[in-house]
């Protein structure tokens, strides 16, 4: 019944299908395009997400990686390296070190030129594997890869000459720097190597590292550098799975296994599940599509009632319900639940043809008021007569999309009949939940798994209550003996703490109200304890017009510190602070949305947390975040300032299959004080996205699915 | 180290979904696939009785077969896909403007504009429409046309593929379907475009139209046979 997302990724492997038959970009034991060790001229296909493993003697390094656009990557790497404290004391046997990378590809390669490609490594961080390249790689017959490229910092550290003066000493401080200072700053190394693809799934590479790991091997001792030349042979698994095996530096054995996934294409490209109904067509009848049936002298009496129990019954068949439904003589309106379909058009394709089978011939306009939380989010005024001609039409998506209106939901037709069977609504669910801490240098992850009861109680349209619970099983959070040493009110830093107090917890319990105030204007106030550090208020309103790309939103917030006992009170840190934000969302085309909030934090320190995401039609998104506040680096403590990336993986892509379930993580290097924010549910601008025209349209393919 | 890292990796990646409760975005969630395990199970009720009892001479199955799929008293299609491993049966569910929509039993769909097939629906990799020509036009065996196909592609994005085709007699040919033989022209349609060729077939027959054929569905799916088993 439960599934993890590593089963799920299992799944992706297994389904993955055979390698491609040409020579496909590979990875480097840094997890990003490259040689053995070395990096390559080449990017990744656009949006590609990779997760690498390697072990190189003493040097193990897990990086995820995202090809942000078709020239642009991003990589956050997690690197130990053993036998740190042989030579030279240290409290730590492993030495753990987070980096980001940045590439740039220039140049795509061409008949007579090859690709070439700009990077920084740990360009943001503690810089001690900081360096940055450029490398240039050429394609020869289809089979084989040549890469020849120069390196400064670390990747300038053997055999190196001359380069633009000198390069300024690692400021480590409190890591997080960027060192704009360092870069293509003193010594240059070259470095190269070349890859012999010998049948479809096997690769061979020999490189020359111009990486001299002076800390590493020189200085710790942790291996020998015998030699610069690495050797090494990769198997493609299939399309997602690498594995690879290589001698390195004369002295090493290396092994990786790299993961890529592509976001952009589900297990089957398509979408399981039956088919829709068809659309019914309206009998060309001889008196015309009459009205009569619905003229209060209508024999029978008002036939709404018995039309909305028939509707009702055809969306069951595809998990959705009626909020309410307006009828007259030529429009209906369907205020619509949709909590199964992953997909919007489809949803609301089904609805239309549900419509088609129940509405009498004379309702020709169909609009359909797709609702979450009990806001209507948009009308999608559809045509009978479209849907009618259109259904079997070559390139009927598009044909319809163009007779389709898309507008703001508007107010509630005054002669609405609610769906008394919805409200009051109670939902539960009990499952197992993992609670996650990362990036202690003790033990890089921490798990807890929890069992977890969660439910809602919707009391009428836009009223929830809400809350979950949780009860440790087993796990080692609380093994961590790093408390916290903020000089700031621990608002995030003390969650050992937390998870010490106790194996039973009050995760939130809520009351939400969400309502639609003005045309194009949403807001939602929260109240209760809103989440496992923090209980409160909090109010929210957002702009957004229905087909704009820009949103604005203002959010104010009081909240108190809860007891890390997971109950009820505020007594053992008494910390209560005013927060609020105001905030811009600004939707770029292509999928990439961007936000800018500036407001007060947690710690009350004052500032703007910057965000980019890249969304995928299918829900899979891929982002990262930093927050610059009035704390300085040394009040912030290590890193600096608070940043992360964060990954949504949709069900419906893992497994072909239509439901709207995502998973979603946010990975901080560190989590301190400073640039914390409130982690209250059901924040309007992704509850309303959805059924807004971009997102719509970005999904349409799937309308007649 | 490097393997707990990795499954460590994996489950930072993770979160748990799912459990028991009556959230509907949950329960829908164990019907994984469905729709793909019910165009792949290759079983029919016809053929779990055809299977009960004494082995029979393959002749006599089929006749039984045959009788089983008759009793239903309405046309059956028999419906291979080769990448799925898919063996069922299709039966019409309704029509609109000259199209017939055929349907498993578990609701996938195939629509043709007699005997071409135009769309899929809970094929996964569907066919989501297409301007194909018509039967009379494929039984001419003459002549050139376009064709465009509409997939489901990458981000949900529709992805239009055209191409142009030659329509070809390959000759008299005996068809078989399920113990009984049917006379047909077999009609090669070639096609090309988008970097690919591909070839649907056709066998008619002056009765029911296509007897047989072998159509393109998509990238994915490749080709779907259609068996024209009861009229």
């Amino acid at each position: 019944m439960t599934r993890r997302l590593s089963s799920i990724l299992l799944m992706g492997l297994l389904a993955a299908g055979p390698a491609g038959a040409e020579m496909a970009p590979s990875l480097n034991f840094g997890g990003v395009v490259g040689l053995i060790d070395m990096p390559s001229g080449e990017a990744q296909p656009d949006g590609r997400l990779s997760i690498s493993f390697s072990i190189m003697g003493p040097v193990n390094r897990t990086t995820l990686s995202f090809q942000i656009s078709p020239r642009l990557s991003g990589s956050f790497r997690y690197t130990g390296v053993r036998k740190w404290n042989d030579v030279v004391p240290n409290p730590f046997e492993t030495y753990y070190d987070r980096s980001f990378d940045l590439r740039y590809l220039v140049l795509r390669e061409q008949r007579y030129l090859p690709s070439v490609t700009v990077g920084l490594q740990d360009f943001i961080g503690t810089g001690l594997s900081s360096a940055e390249y450029i490398a240039a790689t050429k394609t020869f017959g289809g089979r084989v890869k040549v890469t020849a490229g120069l390196g400064w910092g670390r990747l300038g550290s053997y055999s190196g000459f001359g380069g633009f003066g000198t390069r300024p000493p690692v400021d480590i401080g409190v890591g997080g720097k960027v060192n704009a200072g360092q870069w293509f700053k003193g010594d240059i190394a070259p470095f190269g190597g070349i890859e012999w693809q010998a049948t479809e799934k096997l690769t061979l590479k020999a490189e020359y590292s111009s990486d001299a790991y002076t800390l590493e091997a020189g200085q710790r001792q942790t291996f020998e550098r015998r030699s610069p030349f690495n050797f090494g042979v990769e198997y493609q698994v299939n399309r997602s799975l690498r594995l690879g095996a290589y001698s390195v530096y004369g002295s090493e054995v290396g092994l990786a296994m790299h993961v890529v996934l592509n976001p952009k294409r589900r297990r089957f490209d398509g979408i399981a599940g039956p088919g829709p109904a068809s659309v019914k067509l309206r009998s060309p009848a001889a008196n015309g599509w009459s009205d009569a049936w619905i003229r209060a002298d209508a024999p029978g009496g008002d036939p709404r009632p018995a039309l909305q129990t028939r509707l009702a019954k055809r969306l069951a068949v595809d998990g959705m319900s009626i909020e309410s439904l307006s009828i007259s003589a030529t429009t209906v309106q369907l205020r619509l639940r949709n909590p199964s379909i992953d997909n919007g058009p489809q949803a609301i394709g089904r609805a239309a043809r549900a419509l088609s089978h129940v509405m009498p011939p004379s309702v020709e306009v169909f609009e359909i008021v797709p609702v979450v939380n009990g806001m209507g989010i948009s009308r999608v005024t559809i045509r009978r007569s479209d849907i009618e001609a259109l259904e079997h039409a070559p390139g009927q998506d598009i044909l319809l999309r163009q007779r389709v209106t898309i507008t703001d939901a508007g107010p509630l037709p005054a002669d609405s009949q609610p769906n008394v069977d919805l409200y009051p609504k109670l939902q539960w669910k009990l499952g197992i939940a993992p609670a996650l801490s990362y990036f202690d240098p003790s033990s890089p992850v921490r798990a807890d798994l929890n069992l977890r009861l969660s439910g809602q109680y919707e009391l009428r349209p836009g009223l929830i209550v809400s809350g979950a619970a949780t009860q440790k099983l087993f796990g080692n959070r609380d093994q961590s003996t790093r408390v916290s040493n903020s000089s700031q009110p621990p608002v995030r830093s003390d969650g050992v703490r937390y998870a010490q107090a106790t194996d039973t917890a009050l995760d939130r319990l809520t009351l939400a109200w969400y309502a639609r105030p003005a045309e194009n204007v949403y807001s939602r106030v929260t109240f209760g304890y809103l989440e496992r550090m923090h209980a409160g208020v909090s109010a929210e309103v957002l702009w957004k017009p229905v087909d704009s790309q820009l949103a604005l939103g203002a959010e104010v917030n009081y909240s108190r510190q809860r007891d890390p006992n997971g109950g009820f009170g505020f007594g053992y840190y008494d910390y209560g602070v005013a927060t609020g934000h105001l905030s811009a969302y600004y939707a770029f085309g292509g999928g990439y949305l961007g936000q800018l909030d500036v407001g007060r934090y947690l710690a009350g320190d004052v500032g703007a947390t910057l965000s980019m995401d890249r969304e995928f039609a299918n829900g899979w998104k891929v982002g990262a975040f930093a927050t610059l506040t009035s704390l300085s680096a040394a009040e912030f403590g290590e890193g600096s300032f608070d940043k992360g990336i964060r990954i949504t993986v949709p069900l419906n892509w893992a497994f072909g299959s239509p439901n709207r379930t995502k998973l979603s993580t946010t990975i901080r290097p560190i989590t301190r004080d400073g640039g914390a924010r409130l982690s209250v549910g059901g924040r309007l601008y992704d509850t309303i996205r959805d059924y807004h025209s971009g997102t719509l349209d970005s999904q349409w393919g799937r309308v007649w699915r | 180290m490097a393997v707990k890292q990795a499954s460590l990796f994996l489950l930072l990646l993770a979160g748990l979904a799912g459990a028991c409760g009556n959230d509907p975005a949950e329960s829908l969630g164990s019907k994984l696939l469905d729709g793909v395990e019910g165009l792949a199970r290759p079983a029919t009720q016809a053929n779990d009785a055809a299977a009960a009892g004494p082995q029979p001479t393959p002749a006599a199955a089929a006749a039984q077969l045959r009788v089983s799929l008759a009793s239903v008293g309405v046309p059956v299609v028999q419906v291979k896909i080769a990448t799925l491993g898919a063996d069922t049966y299709i039966t019409p569910r309704d029509t609109n403007s000259g199209t017939e929509t055929w349907t498993t039993a578990d609701g996938s769909i195939f629509t043709f504009r007699e005997g071409v097939l135009i769309s899929t629906r809970g094929a996964v990799a569907d066919l989501m429409s297409a301007a194909a020509p018509s039967a009379r036009q494929i039984s001419s065996a003459s002549g050139n046309h376009k064709r465009s196909y509409f997939l489901l592609g990458d981000e949900d994005r529709t992805l239009r593929v055209d191409m142009a085709c030659t329509l070809q007699l390959i000759g008299s040919e005996t068809v078989e379907i399920i113990g009984r033989t049917h006379g047909t022209r077999h009609i090669r349609e070639n096609c090309e475009g988008a970097g690919r060729t591909i070839q649907n077939e056709y066998w008619v027959d002056g009765l029911v139209g296509f007897r047989k054929s072998k159509q393109w569905v998509s990238y994915r799916l490749g080709y779907a046979e259609f068996f024209r088993v009861i009229d």
